[in-house]
């Protein structure tokens, strides 16, 4: 079995931070692989494992070069190999732009069973470029699944959790899945899964070679920041306190929160 | 002679990406030998904080174009040391342009350095390898004693020629290993920092500086409300970096909260003036060897060296905080004596002895003996409660008219000086014991 693990090289959002007129800061910001990432990694690693299949990770980058740690930090999270989409012109591409691009390789890589992505991004997370790639690969897509089962010959169990319980949907054929960011607790890579990770293949496919795209990219207009409405502008001394805990307690209720 | 012919992982394991570490790294990796640099942080420098400025000329010897190359903040040429009271203060102010010519020392983020020396390490060949905390070293047992042949992380094991502790202040490396005891409270201190952003030209017309050049205040007093220890400022391009270090025995003696000390000092009014405005960008705590020479001890065996904050180099001479660049010698040190000894095949605690050598007959070692008698003479108390109030007493006796007859200085010293709580016979000591000790 042939699974794709789609994860992003993006800024890590603990790190930036929110000044005081609003604007948020990203330059301190560094790029991880993302917990959510980390945990369609893990799913895929399992299956493979349990079934001898095979995990590619497969991301974008909208840059000319492959930053090392970018590949070698999501190869020593389980995945065998790597192949990369880095191109400037993909610097902010839009989700579709993303959606197409990530379509366009899974197809390169050629006989793929099971497309596995995080929850969402951490730094746009608009939770669509799974279900945007499945639209262009004519594949079903699903997200929010909580766990993915794989037995030999039966297709791929997806379940879902849903308000009242959960879904269970069995595919037979080759779909894309966003996962839960609980799915499953993903592993920390130990010294020798990052010494192995140095040595695994990454491969860099230029934008070219997959051929025009059909999605027209679009652009931002402007954003605004949410208001937050009227402060209280209450300050609790906290010297004593059990009598702070109690003042604290009675704004709130006031305030209606319950 | 101790040496396995098996061939280990590495040739030498690199513990901590701080300065010592990764100057180590970079150092023994460029002699061609294989290099792991072990990082406990997402990455090298996001666990690190400094309290003090940098001075190069260490660094210089390893990277010559440090200044233009590296991640600087800036020069320092405004070094300002303040008696805090709670109403006034007294200062020596010394400020010269010949500090930047040829430079003497810089501020640095410890964010960018680390990264900037991680990514010297990785182009020179050096595995590094952030996200990975060292539980134990590995040891064995020779007819020359322990010796350390690798390190462990989780269930991995991984071994070395040579293991190089540069894992901080609280080494617990060397500890577990039995190579050097826990620190006593005296000789450990807690700091506290702040990094304030402003924007870059209010921070040269507050502290009026001009281009790149930097001002580094050192501060006792009201600054640590009495415990021991001072507060600093210095300026980076567009940030102020402020905290204050605090002895542990007498922060656990005066029952103080050091972050509760930290919001005091940045409050005050000397420093609030130069605050005013800015906006708190990071802040952490972080704990700093004080006890100077005597805190050095053991710093190799068999298989092992310790390097940095790890080995207690750390130097509070009352008016400068070193650390950073005594952390750069003895990766000097330490990186020369284990690549011979790898050379020489013999890796056993005799041949390893050489780096403490080397550490010595260096000016980092000569510095930590030159000042030997400081950490003693800062514990005195009176530093950091009367002596300020006795400056200040006869700064105002001079400067305040109050419209009777002036009095002959001499008098005006011996009144304020009868009047403050220090006496002639503990002056006179602290004198002496202060120029000793320098």
């Amino acid at each position: 079995m042939r699974i794709v693990v789609a994860f992003k090289w993006a800024a890590d959002y603990q790190e930036a931070s929110v000044n005081g007129s609003g604007e948020v800061d990203w330059s301190r910001a560094r790029p991880v692989v993302s917990s959510y990432d980390a945990v369609a990694i893990e799913v895929a690693r399992q299956i493979a494992d349990a079934v001898s299949g095979e995990v590619i990770g497969l991301s974008v980058i909208g840059e000319p070069t492959v930053p090392s740690m970018a590949t070698k930090t999501a190869l020593a999270r389980g995945l065998d190999r790597v192949v990369v989409v880095a191109d400037e012109t993909l610097n902010n591409a839009s989700t579709t732009q993303t959606g197409e691009v990530l379509s366009r390789a899974i197809r390169q890589i050629g006989d793929v069973d099971l497309v596995l992505a995080g929850d969402s991004s951490i730094d746009v997370a608009a939770k669509m470029v799974s279900s945007i790639a499945a639209g262009f690969l004519g594949w079903p897509a699903f997200t929010d699944v909580g766990n993915v089962n794989v037995t030999h010959g039966s297709g791929v169990e997806l379940t879902r959790p849903t308000a009242v319980g959960s879904e269970t949907f069995t595919v037979t054929r080759p779909t894309v899945v966003a996962l839960t960011a609980d799915a499953v607790v993903a592993r920390v890579p130990g010294m020798k899964d990052i010494l192995a990770a140095g040595k695994k293949p990454v491969e860099q496919l230029s934008l070219a070679s997959l051929g025009d795209l059909e999605s027209v990219p679009y652009t931002v207009r402007g954003t605004s920041r949410p208001s937050h409405g009227a402060r209280l502008q209450k300050v609790i001394d906290a010297t004593d306190t059990s009598a702070a805990v109690k003042q604290l307690a009675g704004i709130l209720r006031d305030a209606g929160v319950s | 002679m101790t040496w396995k012919t098996e061939e280990p992982d590495f040739e030498v394991i690199v513990i901590g990406a701080g300065v010592a570490g990764s100057v180590a790294a970079y150092q023994l990796a460029k002699q061609g030998r294989s290099v792991l640099l072990i990082e406990r942080g997402e990455a090298p420098g996001s666990k690190n904080l400094s309290g003090g400025i940098l001075y190069c000329n260490e660094m210089e010897k390893v990277f010559p174009d440090f200044l233009n190359q590296a991640p600087i903040e800036r020069r320092i040429t405004r070094n300002y040391v303040s008696f805090l009271n709670q109403d006034s203060s007294f200062a020596i102010d010394y400020q010269d342009t010949r500090l930047a010519h040829p430079v003497n020392a810089v501020t640095v983020l410890r964010a960018k350095l680390d990264a900037w020396l991680a990514d010297q390490c990785t182009d020179t060949g050096v595995m590094v390898m952030p996200g990975v905390r060292v539980d134990a070293v590995l040891t064995e047992t020779t007819d020359d004693g322990t010796q350390v042949v690798g390190v462990q992380a989780g269930e991995d094991k991984l071994t070395a020629h040579v293991v190089i502790a540069a894992d901080g202040a609280n080494s617990f490396i060397s500890r577990a290993v039995g190579l050097r005891p826990k620190p006593k409270q005296n000789q450990m201190a807690v700091g506290v920092k702040g990094v304030i952003s402003l924007p870059r030209r209010t921070i040269e017309d507050r502290f009026s500086l001009s281009g790149d050049q930097g001002a580094a205040f050192a501060v006792v007093g009201d600054c640590t409300q009495g415990v021991g220890g001072g507060g600093f400022c210095y300026t980076n391009l567009d940030s102020v970096s402020i905290g204050v270090v605090l002895r542990l025995d007498d922060l656990v003696a005066k029952k103080k909260a050091a972050t509760r000390v930290f919001d005091h000092f940045l409050s005050h009014p000397l420093m609030a003036a130069y605050l005013e405005g800015g906006e708190l960008r990071e802040y952490g705590c972080h704990l700093v060897a004080e006890g100077g020479l005597d805190m050095v001890g053991d710093i190799h065996m068999g298989g092992l060296v310790v390097v940095g904050d790890a080995a207690g180099l750390t130097l509070n001479t009352g008016l400068t905080v070193r650390g950073m660049d005594l952390a750069v010698g003895s990766a000097i040190a330490a990186a020369k004596a284990v690549g011979t000894a790898i050379e020489r095949q013999d890796v056993g605690a005799q041949a390893l002895s050489v780096y403490r050598d080397l550490l010595f007959a260096s000016t980092t070692g000569k510095d930590m003996e030159r000042f030997a008698r400081m950490p003693e003479f800062l514990e005195r108390e009176r530093l950091y409660s009367k002596y300020g109030d006795l400056l200040a007493r006869i700064m105002h006796h001079i400067f305040n008219h109050d419209g009777t007859p002036r009095e002959p200085a001499v008098k005006v010293a011996a009144n304020a000086f009868s009047r403050s709580k220090v006496k002639i016979g503990q002056l006179l000591s602290d004198g002496l014991a202060g120029v000793r000790a320098l």
